[in-house]
């Protein structure tokens, strides 16, 4: 019998597996190849196919394991970050096999990491998973659903920016262009809603 | 932007196969004849790529047979670059290592590899006809030639010491200087006549 803590943990992981095994296409903007395509503008049809050609594991994690650990600084913080990303890997391969298809596998691993960094960040603070989050076991809203609840405090702007950063995974002149502000002023937003929420997760 | 450091992929790599999740290993391998691709599955080495050959064509080959959890690892397969370091050292033949020949698909090659692998030692060489025959068709020596142009494990299945009856070096799939040097790292002839 497990108890009820382990049982949240349990129903938290289960919406975790789920979420690793279906990278999002709708709202995914960053490609995997070729690298720097525009892809707003792309169509984003879901493509399904029973028999899935996935590039080699590692040709993904030499390619993107620099900006990944890049990411992983940023949402984890320099002191964990290696660990986080390590965790991220693993937990991508362990789902790997179950990928519905091999589009935007670079936005996948991106996501991948940031829940690492979350669940991380929830495990070093002995939090239990809280009832807030959707009870709805989809990929997409338990994702958003714990990337929102860390943004939360955040004023409109800044949660906004951080979306578009982390979420859409856009760079700073395509958040400029869908703020209608300045690149820099964009840099500028989400450095210091990272700040600030770094500052409110150290409190 | 700082690059990952190995210690970690390393780490991720080991985990992996703790877990039982790696369908396959790789490693790099600087020798003699250039940079090697090694990958190894569960029950031996499946493919050995030259320098020239593209890394990621090489292990999707290898992704497509035995799956796409593919990791790299020096660690993990520091028995099987030891063997390989030896040979090219000049200290025997790579012949203890595990060979896997699934990504041969058809059965003759498969068995023309297998002979090859377990009757033609260091400083051996042998004719292509000579090989056919050794696989129980003696008039296939172009079935047999196929075979090593094809051979996915060069260097553990030998088919650099395959010669043609006319004499000379032959074709090989790493290029005939490759043959050439393995064949002299072994001592062996270079020519059949």
């Amino acid at each position: 019998m497990l108890a009820i803590g382990d049982q949240r943990r349990c129903r938290a992981a289960e919406r975790r597996k789920v979420d690793e095994m279906l990278p999002r296409c709708v709202d995914d903007p960053a490609p995997l190849y070729p690298a720097g395509v525009d892809v707003r503008s792309q169509n984003h049809g879901v493509t399904r196919s029973t028999h899935v050609q996935l590039p080699p594991f590692w040709t993904l994690v030499e390619a993107h394991g620099d900006e990944l650990l890049v990411h992983a600084r940023r949402v984890a913080g320099e002191q964990h970050a290696e660990d986080v990303l390590q965790d991220a890997l693993l937990r991508a391969l362990r789902a790997y096999p179950r990928l519905q298809h091999a589009d935007h596998l670079r936005a996948w691993l991106y996501r991948v990491t940031t829940t690492a960094a979350i669940d991380a960040h929830r495990a070093r603070r002995r939090e239990l998973p809280t009832d807030d989050v959707p009870a709805v076991a989809t990929h997409d809203r338990y994702d958003e659903g714990a990337f929102e609840s860390l943004i939360a405090p955040l004023p409109d702007g800044a949660r906004a920016a951080l979306r578009l950063r982390f979420v859409d995974d856009l760079d700073y002149d395509g958040i400029a262009d869908c703020l209608g502000i300045s690149a820099v002023a964009a840099r500028q937003r989400v450095s210091t809603a990272v700040r600030t929420l770094r500052e409110r997760l150290a409190a | 932007m700082t690059p990952l450091p190995p210690a970690l992929l390393e780490s991720v790599a080991s985990a992996a196969v703790r877990e039982g999740l790696a369908d396959a290993i790789f490693t790099r391998l600087s020798t003699p004849i250039g940079r090697l691709l090694v990958v190894q599955g569960e029950r031996g080495v499946v493919r050995v790529g030259f320098e020239d050959e593209p890394e990621d064509g090489v292990l999707a080959e290898v992704a497509a047979r035995l799956g796409p959890r593919i990791v790299g690892s020096d660690r993990e397969l520091e028995s099987t670059r030891d063997a390989l370091h030896a040979y090219f050292a000049g200290e025997g033949d790579p012949h203890g290592l595990p060979v896997d020949l699934s990504l041969v698909a058809a059965p003759f090659r498969r068995i023309v590899l297998d002979t090859l692998h377990d009757e033609v030692g260091r400083g051996q060489v042998v004719t292509y006809g000579a090989l056919a025959q050794r696989a129980g068709n003696p008039r296939a020596y172009r079935a047999a030639a196929t075979a090593c142009a094809r051979n996915p494990v060069p260097i553990l299945v030998p088919c650099h010491r395959v010669l043609p009856a006319g004499g000379g070096l032959g074709a090989y799939g790493g290029g005939p200087e490759r043959k050439r040097a393995l064949l002299a790292l072994e001592g062996a002839p270079t020519s059949a006549r």
